[in-house]
């Protein structure tokens, strides 16, 4: 080998160490992250092999979080011009910031339409994190994912939820005790098959919570009963029971609503109207109105117990019966129709929210 | 030239370059860049110059009222102790429960010379479950801070603060009104941030006229963050109203509220602006633009102008603040951002001090607080601030990357431009996108052209694509209009993507109100109006 082809040589050698040297440093500064050969830049990367969780997912709040209509609206969000609203409605990777209820989210800039998305949870220091339980196909997958207890902890969840203290509401009940966490309900088993045929248990990314109906129904009980009351008047006495949720409901103390609705009927169906004054929520008809939620509290007051209640939160503890008295003439009314309406902001009107109980009681 | 000779020359040229590259991949490794990935890993620097990180952040961390930290007196004085005037002021308090507040008001030049002699039974009544006690305590306290500035004086003014700044939550308005007076009327000037608290977000379950109010005290403080809240506050009930009304805002106080803000703004401005609440809706839009049109042309002197901070206190409370960046704070609502703002510019030396700590999210937060309030100095002070900051431009992490290049953008001065064309490249997709944002809301003609170069790069379909179109668009660049507007109309509605960057070209769209399709047709093509506007108002400015 002559000098010169041998200088050649290792001038490439150089050369091509030299390139190394930046590559290395770019790609740590650098938010095109890149995994086995997959673009982790954003979780549209992630589509085309789990195309069953993508649609899971397409179909749920999350990934709505940052495009759904009503956070948009002006006296929401504004188009997210409130710009406090987007760590939590387009996080970046919580597992690359911290989870646990001491840490934050941090605002993504890139592909905030995807909301909530898979990064969001499974991106973890550049690679991707997957389930602690992996199957064999998913070692051999091309984004290579490895194991991370904590996706399934509640605190992946806490750096978002609990900014509305629901971390620290399930924590207060008995839920933990009894081993339940967020993904026993948000999260539910559901059977997937992998590239290779074999078939594993997976979990749901649809993640229902207060937008599913059906969720909405296991979250409580309600009951009536009448009982005598002074003079010859009665009343009749609602309890509503959270029952079902793992946290307070309504959950998210900024946003969310519950109205319970009675409405005396007399004989000749005419609806008694309310003699209550109108302030301070929009109230549209019925006799009498219970709102369970917690308005105007401070943003970082924890609410886990019934003492700590300031005298305007009502929202109900996990497991907790709170109870509303509509005093009534007999003579005068015949029946009442109690309903429960669920909405996502407390400005929505009764035919904007969710009626989630609905039943007429002969008095 | 031999076959020899040009091997030769060839392997030099090789070598060249060999060296080059390895220099150039050495030097990239020896740019000193801050190790910090997460909150201070692999760093053993302090959370803030002032604040050692081997002693744990001292913050609740979920469950937490900056109001309390602020209220704590920085040195509270010995409290005097009198047996017998406690007793008596103790009596006096129950006798006042059971009578009317102008009954009571008989019962206080008494009260008011025991509470002088032993304050334990006041303070203690300011708790009491009986409003009457509670009304009657905050009047006593005014009086005796009142008196701060009379011959009797006021023996115990900052023990009076604190009490009245823990209390500015009661339930009974009137109360918290006393109290806000009586801390406003001590004059201190570490109480600056628990008057910003007071008003830091504005659908808060905070009384109204408390917020209007402390954001008056504070400019005719001339301590300008209140600023903001006042011109809101004149916007009620007209047709240019900000997020204040609400349903539960809903108040027959309005105009009350406007007259105690007009009052702040005519104490800086020398002017009403020709205010009034009974005016038409077009004359009161037209006064609230006359006030904007002044505070645009006037903040900085004005700022300028503000008290140094330089009270010791007040600097243990800012530094406090920046320490609480560092705790579970994240959103306005409950993190203390909006009062550093609102603490204006002269913070400036506290805020890039404390860019050199290790706590991630202290510097994230600091950097976001720099780039609200760099536009407030003089364009001649703000090239230091760049410099200041633009070491953070290659930290590790993007997010700390992408708010310094915030702040840089923030200042609208020529030199920043240079640093936004570098940052466009899609190698950083984040960095990039931030940069595109930046030299949008530039809106000068060097900034369409560094866009539209940018744009004939990049491919049309790269994920950047679309808040380029944006970002032009929001510069005055009106060549990529018809594609985008193609996109808010779609057969599905508006894509969503389109929709997003919408934020950056008009203020608000509609387009959430428009549920059919004549309406987002409607709502487009009022979209487009406002955007072709905007951009011959902007080329009309450079003419």
């Amino acid at each position: 080998m002559s000098r010169a082809r041998l200088l050649v040589g290792v001038a490439l050698l150089a050369a091509f160490a030299g390139f190394l040297l930046l590559l290395e440093r770019y790609g740590t500064t650098s938010t095109a992250v890149a995994q086995g050969g997959i673009d982790l830049t954003t979780s549209y990367s992630c589509q085309p092999c789990h195309a069953d969780v993508w649609s899971e997912w397409e179909s749920s709040i999350h990934a709505q979080a940052f495009t759904d209509p009503l956070v948009l609206a002006e006296k929401q969000s504004n188009n997210f011009r409130k710009q406090e609203c987007i760590p939590c409605h387009a996080p970046a990777p919580v597992l690359e910031h911290g989870i646990g209820k001491l840490e934050r989210v941090v605002e993504r800039v890139t592909a905030r339409e995807l909301g909530v998305d898979c990064l969001s949870c499974h991106r973890d220091e550049g690679r991707v994190a997957g389930p602690a339980a992996r199957s064999a196909a998913s070692a051999r997958a091309p984004c290579q994912p490895h194991a991370r207890a904590e996706l399934a902890s509640p605190a992946l969840c806490a750096p978002c939820h609990n900014q509305h203290n629901t971390v620290d509401e399930w924590e207060a009940s008995s839920y933990p005790n009894a081993g339940v966490t967020c993904l026993d309900c948000h999260m539910q088993p559901v059977q997937r098959t992998s590239a290779d045929g074999t078939t594993r248990t997976g979990r749901s990314h649809k993640f229902p919570g207060g937008h599913d109906p059906e969720m909405l129904g296991k979250a409580f009980t309600l009951r009536t009963e009448m009982r005598d009351a002074a003079a010859s008047g009665k009343l009749l006495v609602v309890f509503v029971t959270n029952s079902g949720a793992g946290h307070n409901f309504p959950a998210d103390a900024r946003h969310r609503a519950l109205d319970l609705v009675v409405t005396l009927v007399q004989p000749d169906g005419v609806e008694v109207p309310s003699r209550e004054a109108s302030r301070p929520y929009r109230r549209e008809r019925g006799t009498a109105r219970r709102r369970f939620r917690n308005p105007y509290r401070e943003e970082s007051e924890r609410i886990t117990n019934r003492e700590q209640f300031g005298r305007e939160n009502t929202q109900i503890l996990a497991g907790e019966t709170l109870s509303f008295e509509v005093p009534y003439d007999p003579a005068a009314v015949s029946e009442a129709r109690v309903e429960l309406i669920y909405k996502l902001t407390p400005i929505q009107s009764d035919d904007e929210g969710v009626r989630v109980h609905d039943a007429r009681v002969r008095l | 030239m031999t076959r020899a000779y040009g091997s030769r020359r060839a392997a030099r040229l090789a070598v060249a370059l060999a060296a080059v590259a390895l220099f150039c991949g050495c030097r990239r490794e020896a740019t000193p860049v801050p190790a910090t990935g997460g909150d201070g890993k692999e760093d053993a620097r302090p959370f803030t110059p002032w604040h050692a990180r081997e002693r744990p952040l001292p913050f609740p961390q979920s469950e937490w009222y900056w109001q309390d930290l602020l209220a704590a007196a920085p040195a509270p004085e010995p409290l005097p102790s009198e047996p017998e005037a406690a007793k008596r002021l103790a009596a006096a308090f129950e006798r006042v429960a059971s009578l009317t507040d102008l009954q009571s008001e008989e019962e206080l030049p008494a009260m008011v010379a025991d509470a002088r002699r032993d304050p334990a039974p006041l303070l203690a009544a300011l708790d009491d479950a009986r409003r009457e006690v509670r009304h009657a305590a905050a009047r006593i306290m005014l009086r005796l801070i009142s008196a701060r500035r009379r011959p009797e004086g006021c023996p115990f003014q900052q023990r009076l603060v604190e009490a009245a700044a823990g209390h500015l939550r009661d339930d009974a308005d009137e109360v918290a009104l006393l109290h806000l007076e009586t801390i406003a009327r001590s004059e201190l000037p570490w109480i600056a941030p628990i008057l910003l608290k007071t008003f830091g977000k504005v659908d808060n379950h905070r009384l109204t006229v408390l917020r209007i109010r402390s954001a008056a005290k504070l400019v005719l403080a001339r301590c300008y963050g209140g600023m903001p809240v006042l011109i809101r506050a004149l916007k009620e009930n007209t047709s240019i109203q900000d997020d204040v009304n609400r349903d539960w805002d809903a108040s027959y106080q309005t105009a009350w509220w406007k007259e105690e803000a007009m009052a702040a703004i005519a104490a800086a401005a020398g002017s009403d602006f020709g205010h009034s609440p009974d005016v038409s809706d077009a004359d009161q839009v037209a006064c609230v633009h006359r006030v904007e049109q002044w505070w645009r042309e006037n903040h900085v002197r004005l700022w300028s102008e503000s008290p140094a901070i330089d009270d010791p206190a007040l600097v243990e409370r800012v530094k406090l603040l920046i320490l609480g960046f560092g705790t579970f704070q994240s959103r306005n609502v409950d993190n203390c951002g909006f009062i550093l703002v609102g603490l204006g510019p002269k913070l400036a030396p506290l805020l890039l001090e404390a860019l050199s700590g290790s706590s991630f999210m202290i510097r994230r937060h600091v950097l976001g607080v720099l780039t609200a309030l760099i536009g407030e100095v003089p364009e001649s002070e703000r090239a230091s601030w760049i410099e200041a900051v633009t070491p953070s431009l290659s930290d590790r992490d993007p997010a700390i990357r992408v708010r310094a290049l915030e702040v840089i953008g923030a200042s609208r001065i020529a030199t920043a431009a240079a640093t936004l064309e570098k940052a466009l490249s899609p190698e950083d997709v984040a960095l990039c996108e931030t940069a595109m944002r930046q030299l949008a809301a530039q809106g000068t003609r060097e900034a369409r052209s560094v866009l539209e170069r940018f744009a004939s790069r990049l491919p049309p379909e790269h994920l950047l694509a679309i808040p380029l179109q944006a970002a032009r668009l929001a510069a005055g660049d009106l060549a990529p209009l018809k594609e985008y507007l193609q996109k808010l109309d779609g057969e599905r509605g508006p894509d969503p993507k389109a929709r997003m960057y919408l934020s950056w070209i008009v203020d608000a769209d509609g387009l959430s109100e428009a549920t059919t399709p004549e309406e987002r047709k409607r709502v487009i093509a009022q979209v487009e109006q406002v955007i072709r506007g905007r951009a011959a108002a902007m080329k009309g400015s450079e003419q």
